[in-house]
């Protein structure tokens, strides 16, 4: 297995920490009084999304992690796994289960283009894309005058999101949510 | 593959640190502190555990302090003096650390840390501006951060304590200890303040005291915004003490399977003469340019850092 140094250390190098597969997210070089020098770091576990801070000393290697991003398309949810499937020629697909989608379930819907983190060529986490189009399924009915005031309103989506709207947006509409802030972006264009 | 060839500092950065340059040379002029040139190469170099010298084809090594050369002066009568200039340090790369850099270095006969201390803030005040200087002692300081004890506590304590702030290296005392002062500096609140009395072990070439019961190095070291700027000494004078410390380090060398270092016989020599009682201290002029110029990396402030020579 690979390994690297504490002198190759750069954002972004996935390596194993305790058993369970990081991304380094930062990496700084502290030698303190007259003492041996370390290098203090932070990674970020792609299992729970946690950030450990750890110092090791100079020169001190970690094994690397096998860990790769890939774009699948998501096929369909069977009642425990979601399964998605490679975009490359090879249709190869994978199951992940409810932990390892998480977040991502309330936003994702049959053909959407995810981000895949395998580690060991098994799924650990999943991220929708960024922006995603889901129709109303139920809202209070708005009142047209307050639309000035720019008030918001609960609206339940297709998948099962809640998401602050305006007092405009009726059932049945479809509209654009930003996945990372879980926020509103304006009606679909795309209907 | 892009080639770059620009400086690393801005060039306003770099007219800035003619500037302090010329306030530093000013400041030891008006003190009547004479400057010298020593060598920046030398036959010989630090024993030190912790410190790589660089080493030429020759075999001789570029100095990492020119505390040996000005030392041996000082033995041969030298009044007060400071040299300011490059160093080398290898394998020393990061966000504050650069292989080579710009040391400040004085020694001012008949003092004592506490009057070298005054004299350091003096000279951070001319770079900095004036602000509220605390002085805690090793033992104190991770008294206040960990409520430890480093010197009542057992070594498993103090381990315990290092594990749970993600320390995963070697159980060295000595270097556990140096893995809680650096925690320690990164989560103080304080902006400028003195460590001192540090722990026997990472005496260097400061000679030891009595404090309260404890034998302890008499060394500071300033921190300033979570850097360290300088690190002092009452300087060590017995030849023979000296000497076991270098044969100390040479054996830890070997346990840490580093290049051999032969002691320094030139060195050894002008300490029988006999060095008069001094103290001493090396600043770190680069952060503290970087600080006065509010940059938060060292290249910043350096012309070309190691990934542009």
């Amino acid at each position: 297995m690979a390994t690297y140094s504490t002198n190759e250390f750069r954002p972004g190098l996935k390596v194993l920490l305790e058993g369970e597969p990081c991304v380094l997210l930062e990496a700084e070089f502290v030698k303190p009084g007259k003492g041996q020098a370390f290098t203090r770091a932070k990674f970020k576990n792609l299992v729970t999304g946690r950030v450990w801070e750890r110092t090791l000393r100079s020169g001190e290697t970690m094994e690397a992690a096998d860990v790769a991003e890939l774009e699948m398309e998501y096929l369909y949810n069977d009642g425990y796994q979601w399964h998605f499937m490679r975009t490359d020629e090879s249709y190869e697909q994978f199951a992940a289960d409810a932990n390892v989608v998480g977040d991502a379930k309330q936003w994702i819907t049959e053909q959407d283009r995810c981000h895949i983190t395998l580690w060991n060529n098994a799924p650990i986490s999943v991220s929708p894309p960024n922006f995603v189009n889901l129709t109303v399924k139920e809202t209070d009915a708005g009142i047209r005058g307050d639309t000035a005031q720019g008030g918001t309103k609960p609206a339940t989506l297709t998948t099962g999101a809640t998401v602050r709207v305006p007092l405009f947006i009726e059932e049945g509409e479809v509209l654009k949510i930003d996945t990372r802030t879980g926020q509103y972006v304006g009606r679909s264009k795309e209907t | 593959m892009i080639t770059r060839w620009q400086p690393s500092a801005p060039i306003e950065n770099l007219q800035k640190r003619s500037e302090f340059l010329r306030k530093v040379r000013e400041f030891f002029h008006q003190r009547e502190i004479c400057e010298v040139q020593t060598p920046i190469v030398g036959s010989s170099t630090v024993t030190d555990p912790h410190i790589e010298s660089l080493q030429l084809a020759n075999g001789y090594f570029l100095q990492t302090s020119p505390e040996y050369f000005l030392k041996r002066l000082l033995a041969a009568g030298m009044s007060s003096c400071y040299q300011l200039g490059p160093v080398f340090r290898a394998g020393e790369t990061g966000r504050w650390h650069n292989p080579e850099f710009t040391m400040l270095e004085w020694y001012r006969l008949g003092f004592t840390t506490s009057e070298l201390r005054h004299e350091v803030v003096e000279l951070v005040e001319l770079m900095l501006g004036e602000s509220d200087v605390s002085e805690f002692t090793f033992r104190d300081f991770l008294l206040r951060e960990f409520r430890l004890d480093c010197f009542v506590h057992p070594d498993e304590e103090i381990l315990a304590v290092a594990r749970k702030l993600g320390y995963r290296a070697d159980t060295q005392r000595a270097d556990v200890l140096d893995f809680l002062y650096s925690m320690a500096i990164a989560q103080s609140n304080h902006s400028r303040y003195f460590v001192l009395d540090f722990p026997a072990e990472s005496c260097a070439l400061a000679a030891l005291v009595k404090r309260n019961g404890f034998r302890v190095a008499d060394r500071f070291e300033l921190i300033v915004d979570g850097l360290e700027i300088a690190n002092g000494y009452n300087e060590l004078r017995d030849p023979h003490e000296l000497e076991h410390r270098m044969e100390r380090d040479q054996s830890l060398r070997q346990q840490l399977d580093r290049l051999d270092i032969d002691k320094d016989q030139r060195l050894l020599a002008a300490m029988n003469t006999g060095l008069p009682q001094c103290s001493g201290v090396a600043v770190g002029l680069d952060r503290l340019f970087a600080l006065a110029l509010g940059a938060d990396r060292i290249e910043h402030i350096l012309a070309f850092a190691d990934d542009r020579v």
